[in-house]
């Protein structure tokens, strides 16, 4: 762990708030980063980003330094955001976005759909909660399947395969292959 | 390529590119120009995933600003918790299972005879230690409810959780579990003795030690902070089915138990190490989680505990009316003969379980988890 952070943790767990703001502040944009991806909306997003940062205060002096603190704060973070979207059991829906939903023109090069952040994050949005979670932990956190299977609970090969059929179903949703009622429908037929 | 293969090359794919791949499937992408070039498009899509999205700076000011006064509430609250409680030997009421005199008298002498004779079999120790020792034997004779260190003390599995916000990044219950019914006992002990021989206990334990006596162990856990492990490491299994809730009494406490079963579906070979999931425990906090009806508390129920389980309550089935219960309360109360406090089960809202423990006054709480059944436990301390 950074020497400097390892200050600003004892410091903080001390009561210091100048201290516990520098540590929030740094670990911010991850944070709500990770919450606007597993939700899938802004206003959820911002909710969550809430809970957790009081989540961290709340746990900041059980934190005993036996993982990193990033870890542990991102670990924080999943749990809570997941826990929230269980208790209020709003997970974005995917046909109530679909008026507002152009599909690409069939045949779009991805290398230029996917420059736009804007329809990435879109169509990760349309995902379905049990697809985009994995995808997220995977490519934001870094976590390996093991670690993104013990903590949702899943068996590591149903982890690897959301992943691939998420990450197929980006790549068709920014080529305008299919819709993202397509995907629902096969998924429920399963 | 036909589409029936097409989701195992996506996953052979999308696998080579976490790095979650055999040599054999490793050797066989890198062999494909093909396969290749998908790993491109997967590797393009990955990258952009874990781009960062960034809120807005207001947002990030307010959330930010209201985390850093939410912690000085907390810490003011703490404070104010720390001073508030008060010590065991004065909160805790033994109305029940009273000792004879006889037995009283007997416990002391034993106690007198440890102090003063073991630190002469251990002269090479040192006092402190001699008389912990001592301490801890007189005690130990006396404890009403020596199942539950013995239980934490061998069984890690069955740590008991006591503190706010406690991620699992700690291992300090079991002991502090420990240091808990010792004070209990010692308190029981000295609630019956007089206060002058109490005094003179204190006193010869004073100078035999220099200081150090059992009372100076700290504060038990016993707190009226809300406790919550939402959003903290995992301690346990989200899924698991309510199959009871009742109050136990004790000797310085009262006990709500939630028990819960494993799902027949669920896939184990170790149910000793299979613990409730997340939970949160909150002292006259919000209960109503649905609009179906406006739940009233009785008038005697002053102050109640809000418990949130993350357990199932129902399962879904085919037949009518589509769902079935996995406990069936016997009333609307949840209630036991010698215990004060009154329960009621709120039901299962997605998964997430709600209890209210009501009580007559504000009174200090400590939870934990047991295994073997799964349940989830809420000591609830008497008050005089």
């Amino acid at each position: 762990m950074d020497h400097n952070e390892s200050k600003l943790i004892a410091a903080a767990q001390n009561g210091d708030s100048a201290a516990l703001e520098k540590l929030l502040r740094s670990h911010y944009d991850m944070i709500f980063s990770l919450c606007r991806k597993l939700t899938g909306n802004e206003a959820d997003a911002n909710d969550a980003t809430q809970e957790v940062l009081l989540s961290i205060v709340k746990g900041l002096p059980s934190f005993r330094g036996t993982s990193k603190f990033s870890t542990w704060v991102y670990r924080i973070a999943t749990n809570t955001t997941l826990d929230e979207l269980r208790k209020r059991s709003r997970r974005p829906l995917l046909g109530l976005e679909e008026s507002n939903y152009v599909p690409k023109q069939k045949g779009s090069d991805l290398e230029d759909s996917v420059v736009s952040s804007i329809d990435l994050q879109a169509a990760l949005d349309r995902l379905p909660e049990d697809f985009r979670t994995p995808i997220v932990l995977r490519d934001q956190l870094g976590m390996n399947y093991e670690e993104i299977a013990n903590l949702l609970q899943l068996p590591s090969g149903t982890v690897k395969s959301r992943i691939a059929r998420a990450r197929s179903r980006l790549k068709d949703d920014l080529l305008g292959n299919k819709n993202a009622s397509d995907f629902v429908k096969e998924v429920e037929n399963e | 390529m036909n589409n029936s293969e097409i989701p195992n090359e996506a996953e052979l794919i999308s696998a080579y590119l976490d790095g979650e791949v055999t040599q054999e499937e490793r050797a066989l992408v890198e062999s494909n120009p093909n396969l290749l070039r998908q790993v491109e498009e997967f590797k393009l899509l990955s990258n952009h995933v874990g781009q960062t999205a960034l809120n807005n700076a207001d947002e990030k000011e307010n959330h930010i600003s209201f985390a850093i006064k939410e912690s000085k509430n907390l810490q003011a609250k703490n404070s104010k918790t720390s001073e508030n409680i008060l010590p065991l030997h004065k909160t805790i009421r033994s109305s029940r299972r009273r000792p004879s005199r006889t037995m009283l008298l007997s416990s002391v002498a034993a106690a007198l005879l440890a102090f003063f004779t073991i630190p002469l079999f251990k002269s090479d120790t040192e006092n402190g230690d001699s008389f912990l020792t001592a301490a801890d034997i007189s005690i130990d004779s006396e404890r009403s409810e020596p199942q539950l260190i013995e239980e934490s003390e061998v069984n890690p599995e069955k740590a008991e959780i006591f503190s706010s916000g406690d991620t699992g990044d700690t291992d300090t219950s079991v002991g502090t579990q420990g240091e808990t019914a010792n004070v209990d006992s010692d308190a029981k002990q000295r609630e019956e003795v007089e206060p002058s021989e109490v005094e003179e206990i204190e006193e010869k334990t004073s100078s035999l030690q220099n200081e150090q006596s059992l009372m100076s162990i700290p504060s038990p856990p016993f707190s009226t902070e809300i406790i919550t492990t939402y959003g903290m490491e995992s301690t346990g299994v989200n899924s698991l089915l309510l199959a009871d809730a009742r109050i136990e009494t004790g000797e310085g406490f009262d006990r709500f138990i939630i028990e819960l079963s494993i799902p027949e579906d669920m896939n184990t070979s170790s149910p000793d190490q299979i613990l409730p999931g997340s939970y949160a425990v909150q002292l006259n906090g919000d209960f109503e989680i649905s609009n179906e009806g406006n739940f009233v508390l009785p008038e005697e129920v002053t102050n109640y505990l809000v418990v949130n389980l993350a357990a199932h309550g129902i399962i879904w089935i085919d037949e009518d009316p589509g769902y079935e219960l996995t406990w069936n309360p016997t009333g609307e109360i949840i209630e036991e003969e010698n215990s004060d406090l009154l329960a009621f089960y709120r039901g299962d809202f997605e998964g997430n379980l709600t209890f209210i423990i009501g009580m007559d006054s504000v009174r200090p709480f400590r939870t934990s988890l047991e295994s073997n059944p799964p349940r989830l436990i809420i000591e609830i301390q008497h008050i005089e």
